[in-house]
């Protein structure tokens, strides 16, 4: 606040700012990120959470002025950020459409052209001469966006807002976007989905902290962010498993849970489709039969192995130690990540705990040059790697005879 | 969706960013606002028309709260003068119609003031997102004031006409004194909102504060010739408008010539002022918001 207040009397005095220096508590939001456009260049601005993508961005759009360096920019700029900007609840559809508009920088005449083409974007049909208050959100966002669509600029843009909508609308962005790429707009898209940015741009830019870690083409960019991402799913553990945490009645124990090669040996990684074993050693205090349960979960949460059990009824022995229990997993189809097991001992009907642990056991599933680890992979590959193989068998037969 | 590109485009030029651009007191500077300015007029038109209609939309009576506070003000200060309640001094016309003309210009600059403190916050959802000028959003909402003021005008025509008052020919020189005061109300309009934006307070009180100014204006009363009393004439930078409007539509003559000169420059300096420092001011205070 009172650095703002010391800003402002310093831009009345004109005083050249000292803006290259931080103050105390300040930290730089963007720092020393250098780049260049040319018209109908696609950039993706990928990074986590707190890098300054937005900063960057709402400086782009002219709302935050650079510290230190300059902005060079030609073109009409607008964006897709604040949708539904100054729409008014008590107006109608078709006022707010020319409010908006105007906001964004279209003229009367601009909007009065492209109001059609704007109505049935939103498809909102008869509820154009209604109050925007009676909207529902669906609505009231397809308003918005198809005036913001409709704008046209020469520099377009987009912060992540491209997740609203049912799926039908969303594909009418997408290709309304495209179609702009087509004519020729520079499009700027920032987004955590690096599938989406991988589809969309030719070029990104990686943001961390405020620095530029890299800078280049889709492929160079996303790579190299991937890898860093690697680094960080093998150190950090997720939040989403609950440690070590145990429960249940106690009528059983599970003890010195280990994940094992082929061999035997303790191991934390392994490759792709290698052979994994479960290992641990239990009691039991009067449970004559009962269920073994072992379930595999990967770092987001996901089971992507579960009720892996075996029944044992008829126990004979209803109090007693067993030396080891051992669950093998051959050609793990286990896609590379982190993943976290939970041993579980219930009774027979799987019905109440007799010992649950979480997170009994980790592993890692290393990426190997054939099959790399990264969320976009994910979705080309799917959640599990499936082993299968292909038969073709072709016999000779005339073109003409089966395509008529 | 075939639209002629280089119709709607006005910006091919490139637009530059610099940590100091908008810095200076050089004749650039006001010629880059005056720009942005004019560039803008629609969106004020828009604006203004969107808070007009939407203001009494649902209302009953509509436009006819544009009036009510005057008239409600003027019958009861008639009663109470004729009631011999108030001691008023004698007015050169009827008091009803006296009281209207004066409140008129007076609530051009009080509503106007308080429409415009509140336009940055109502706003504030879209100044930190979309890069517009925020000049609009204070201008927009003076018009509100300009609006009114236009109605009671019709009013005052209403009235004159009941009580037989001819005004003098150079009525017609009204709205020309009236446009300092117009930029004054804005000048102020420009700081008070940014104020506002701060302190939440400011926004509150300012009704009151102006209730009690404008008995601290010659509005309902003529204005006083004793000391110390004559100084409201002088202090009150709002006082010399009212009485030159009550001097060109009944006397033909300025009474207060040096006082309404004061007051023009004043309204022009604190408007140019205050713009500079709004403009200045929003750059710095939208990184923060």
């Amino acid at each position: 606040m009172w650095y703002g207040f010391r800003d402002i009397l310093r831009d009345t005095a004109s005083l050249r700012p000292k803006t290259d220096r931080l103050r105390r508590k300040e930290f730089w939001a963007v720092d020393d990120v250098s780049f260049e456009l040319r018209k109908g260049d696609r950039l993706g601005l990928i990074g986590p959470n707190g890098a300054g993508k937005t900063t960057l961005l709402k400086m782009l759009n002219g709302i935050i002025i650079p510290d230190k360096g300059d902005l060079r920019i030609k073109g009409r700029v607008g964006a897709l950020i604040q949708i539904g900007a100054g729409f008014h609840p008590q107006l109608t559809g078709r006022e707010n459409i020319y409010i908006n508009g105007a906001i964004l920088g279209m003229g009367k005449r601009e909007i009065d052209k492209k109001f059609d083409a704007i109505v049935e974007f939103a498809d909102i049909g008869d509820f154009l001469d209604t109050p925007v208050k009676y909207y529902s959100s669906g609505m009231f966002v397809r308003l918005g966006f198809a005036v913001a669509i409709h704008c046209e600029p020469e520099v377009l843009l987009v912060d992540e807002v491209l997740a609203v909508g049912d799926l039908n609308f969303q594909s009418k962005c997408i290709e309304q976007i495209s179609r702009l790429c087509e004519k020729g707009t520079t499009v700027v898209l920032v987004s955590h989905d690096v599938s989406k940015i991988e589809r969309v741009c030719g070029k990104a830019i990686w943001l961390d902290n405020g620095h530029l870690m890299k800078v280049g083409s889709i492929k160079d960019v996303i790579h190299s962010y991937m890898q860093d991402q690697n680094q960080k799913l093998y150190n950090t553990e997720s939040s989403f498993v609950i440690e070590g945490v145990r429960k249940g009645s106690g009528r059983a124990r599970v003890e010195n849970f280990e994940v094992q090669n082929t061999k035997g040996e303790k191991v934390d990684s392994f490759l792709p489709r290698e052979s994994i074993s479960f290992s641990f050693e239990y009691s039991l205090k009067d449970v004559s039969a009962y269920r073994l349960w072992i379930c595999v979960v990967n770092q987001a949460g996901l089971k992507v192995a579960g009720d892996l059990s075996e029944t044992i009824k008829n126990n004979r022995y209803p109090n007693n130690f067993v030396d080891r229990a051992k669950y093998t997993l051959r050609d793990m189809p286990f896609f590379p990540g982190r993943y976290y097991v939970i041993a579980g001992i219930s009774d027979e009907k799987g019905l109440v705990w007799h010992d649950r642990v979480a997170k009994a056991g980790t592993f890692i599933v290393k990426s190997t040059s054939k099959i790399k680890y990264s969320p976009a992979m994910a979705n080309f590959y799917g959640s599990v790697l499936i082993n299968g193989s292909w038969d073709i068998t072709q016999t000779e037969f005339r073109l003409q005879d089966r395509i008529k | 969706m075939e639209t002629s590109r280089a119709e709607y485009t006005k910006h091919t030029k490139e637009v530059v960013y610099t940590p100091d651009a908008h810095l200076g007191f050089g004749w650039h500077v006001w010629r880059d606002m005056a720009r942005e300015l004019i560039q803008s007029r629609e969106l004020m038109w828009r604006l203004f028309l969107r808070d007009l209609s939407a203001r009494y939309r649902q209302s009953v009576f509509g436009y006819v709260w544009a009036v009510m506070p005057a008239i409600v003000t003027v019958i009861t200060f008639t009663y109470l003068k004729g009631s011999g309640t108030l001691p008023i001094g004698e007015t050169n016309m009827p008091y009803p119609a006296y009281v209207l003309l004066g409140m008129s210009v007076w609530l051009l600059f009080a509503t106007g003031l308080t429409r415009t403190t509140q336009s940055l916050v109502q706003a504030s959802a879209i100044i930190t997102k979309i890069n517009f000028a925020r000049e609009t959003l204070v201008l927009a909402a003076f018009g509100e004031s300009i609006f009114n003021f236009l109605i009671r005008i019709v009013l005052i025509g209403v009235v004159f006409a009941w009580y037989r008052v001819v005004p003098m020919w150079t009525i017609i020189f009204v709205p020309f004194v009236l446009i300092p005061l117009a930029l004054m109300t804005v000048g102020f309009g420009f700081i008070m909102s940014i104020a506002n934006g701060v302190f939440r307070d400011i926004g509150n009180s300012l009704t009151l504060l102006l209730t009690f100014a404008m008995f601290l204006t010659p509005v309902l009363y003529p204005p006083p010739t004793q000391w110390p009393k004559v100084l409201i004439n002088y202090l009150n930078p709002v006082s010399p408008f009212i009485i030159a409007t009550r001097d060109l539509t009944t006397k033909g003559t300025l009474s207060q010539p040096d006082g309404l000169f004061y007051a023009s420059a004043a309204g022009f300096v604190v408007f140019l002022v205050a713009w500079r420092i709004f403009h200045l001011a929003m750059s710095r205070i939208v990184e923060r918001v």
